[in-house]
């Protein structure tokens, strides 16, 4: 699974760190001061890497969690996001982790209790307000979980915060240590989703549309609050079909009634990453696109755009009502 | 005539993209080895270094030392370059405290001794033998510690070829020639060379490894074609050139297709209009990630 892995000294006594490194007896174990000597150094590909990624387990100092952006919310309040890791089991190609490290390296921050204590000081400071955690902005929250535990530590500590809410971003399917747990109140687990023909052009190690959907069902069914994620917006010059076809698919198989909200917003990126990623693949349709650079950013061109987020705003408020509907617009 | 046909004949130019594998060895009788296993043949010439070649691989002797070895390394990469993806490996007798005579070391990471500068080189191949940390020292050593590999030139070699390439290209294979049982004093050429020959074996397993990474990242045969046809046709400038690859990239990610194969430009009088040619040509171009489509 791993190239090798690199661990930091300082954490290297951790015994969450030593459950991690039994498990994989035969890789090289390379012993480091920081992360950064191995992670996003100069002369790096991410496109190599990202065939046979290694995994540096560090501890992660300052800025536990930072404001999350304006587009990202789903509820009024404080809103925050954390990355316990850096970096994704997934090869996504629009995904802006491509254009801003150097590395495909996974970083996993072990010290959870670090986290842990950021939140609860951010919660208790606006005690009179309810303030959302994001998960999963600079990694899969679940896609790891056998060998991360992160939702296994982190879903207990949540269930103490009343005036908190976790937002787990994720396409995966590892959903067991959610399922052997009661449910928790303010746990959101927000699932990603693009139109199947899309998905398999540019959302490759992905699971199936089809493995997404039966892993919703199953966390519903459990009690759990689950979220849709329609973000990044693709376009295809057969994008209303297949849109048309995602939400009928998604929607008539889960429990609408119990679904906690729907987001949804344009394929953007920064114009940086955007170069970056363009070089790393440069025979990729979706840069080839027709494109749009404004203010720093790269999208579709606004009569696209416009005439995407109408059609599918018309063709999701069909089946869901306007509460839970989220528009990731940009601020 | 077609576009194509006029600028092959007016120029009987070939560009060859073909990814290189480089060889960075000290002395001749590590080489030598290598040489034979490749069917390398020296590059006539006066090139400061002595150069071994075939079609897709090159050798160069660079002599011992870091100076040396970065010195040899940038020769190289001056020489040949190439726009495409290259790798670098450099290979060569070592010692270590506990390891046997005759074994075979990947590096994970090289410390030089002089500053403590370290690298990492990225694993991504599968590694054919035990990985250790090479420390590279500025003497032959004969005080080893710990279970670290002792050269004398991983670490010019590795800053120098990290300047051209990126880490996952580039690997330092050692095979160790003393230990604390067998001084460094007491090895001799018939030796270096048989440890060579012996691990010679995955030496080119990791040549093999590398060269498959190299052609993941080598350009579209295609494209770099059809580049430097178009490029000969006309007078561009290097912004044109620039605006010229990207439109080239975009042509090949929507269509799949040679250009000069597809598109008619014969009409075109300039670099100016048959850039403006080829970008009405990809505006009105289908986007479909259908896997059937194109």
């Amino acid at each position: 699974m791993f190239s090798a892995i690199y661990i930091e000294e300082e954490i290297y006594s951790f015994s969450r760190v030593q459950e991690i490194i039994e498990r994989y007896p035969q890789l090289p174990k390379v012993k480091i001061e920081r992360y950064g000597e191995v992670f996003n150094r100069k002369a790096q590909n991410f496109r190599l890497q990202k065939f046979k990624p290694a995994l540096i387990l560090a501890k992660k100092h300052n800025k536990f969690s930072l404001p999350a952006p304006q587009e990202y919310r789903i509820g009024e309040g404080g809103s925050y996001y954390f990355s316990h890791m850096l970096n994704c089991v997934y090869d996504c190609r629009y995904c802006f982790l491509q254009g801003m490290y150097r590395s495909a390296h996974y970083v996993l921050f072990v010290n959870y209790e670090d986290f842990a204590l950021d939140i609860k000081h951010k919660a208790e400071a606006q005690n009179d307000k309810t303030n959302y955690f994001y998960s999963g902005y600079d990694c899969d929250s679940l896609a790891f979980e056998p060998l991360s535990q992160f939702a296994a530590y982190f879903l207990p500590f949540f269930k103490c915060h009343a005036n908190t809410v976790l937002e787990l971003r994720t396409k995966s399917t590892q959903i067991r240590s959610l399922l052997n747990m009661q449910p928790i109140e303010n746990c959101i687990v927000a699932f990603s989703f693009t139109p199947t023909i899309i998905s398999q052009a540019l959302e490759h190690k992905v699971p199936s549309i089809i493995k997404r959907i039966d892993a919703i069902k199953k966390l519903q069914q459990c009690g759990w609050k689950v979220g849709l994620r329609f973000d990044p917006l693709i376009y295809d010059d057969n994008y209303a079909e297949y849109y048309r076809e995602l939400f009928e698919s998604v929607f008539n198989q889960i429990n609408i009634d119990e679904l906690h909200s729907v987001s949804m917003g344009v394929f953007r990126l920064p114009e940086t990453y955007f170069r970056n990623m363009a070089k790393l693949y440069p025979d990729e349709k979706l840069f080839a696109a027709k494109l749009n650079k404004q203010q720093g950013m790269i999208s579709y061109y606004p009569a696209i755009e416009q005439a995407m987020v109408q059609y599918c705003e018309q063709m999701l408020l069909r089946y869901i009502p306007k509460h839970k509907y989220f528009p990731c617009t940009l601020g | 005539m077609r576009f194509r046909d006029e600028v092959v004949i007016s120029n009987h130019h070939v560009v060859n993209h073909m990814p290189m594998l480089n060889f960075v060895v000290a002395l001749s009788v590590e080489a030598k080895p290598i040489i034979q296993h490749f069917r390398l043949r020296k590059i006539p010439g006066n090139h400061g270094f002595t150069i071994f070649s075939n079609e897709t691989i090159e050798l160069i002797v660079s002599g011992v030392g870091t100076v040396a070895a970065a010195a040899a390394t940038g020769y190289l990469a001056a020489r040949q370059r190439n726009e495409g993806a290259a790798a670098w490996l450099n290979i060569g007798i070592a010692g270590s405290l506990s390891r046997d005579v005759g074994d075979a070391v990947l590096a994970h990471r090289v410390i030089d001794a002089t500053d403590g500068r370290r690298y990492y080189p990225s694993l991504i191949i599968n590694p054919m033998c035990e990985t250790a940390s090479i420390i590279t020292v500025p003497k032959p050593a004969t005080i080893y510690s710990g279970d670290r590999v002792y050269d004398m030139e991983a670490a010019g070699f590795y800053a120098a070829a990290t300047r051209f390439n990126s880490n996952e290209l580039i690997h330092c294979l050692k095979v160790i020639s003393d230990n604390q049982h067998n001084s460094v004093d007491n090895v001799n050429a018939t030796q270096v060379h048989a440890l060579i020959t012996a691990q010679i074996g995955k030496i080119a397993q990791l040549a093999n490894e590398v060269q498959s990474l190299t052609e993941q990242l080598a350009p579209n045969s295609m494209h770099t074609d059809d580049y430097h046809i178009i490029i000969k046709r006309f007078h561009f400038t290097v912004s044109q050139q620039l605006q010229l690859k990207s439109q080239l990239n975009h042509w090949y990610a929507l269509t799949n297709c040679s250009l000069l194969n597809e598109l008619k430009l014969h009409h075109c009088r300039n670099a100016k209009t048959l850039l403006a040619e080829l970008q009405n040509n990809l505006d009105a171009m289908p986007l479909s990630y259908q896997p059937s489509f194109r």
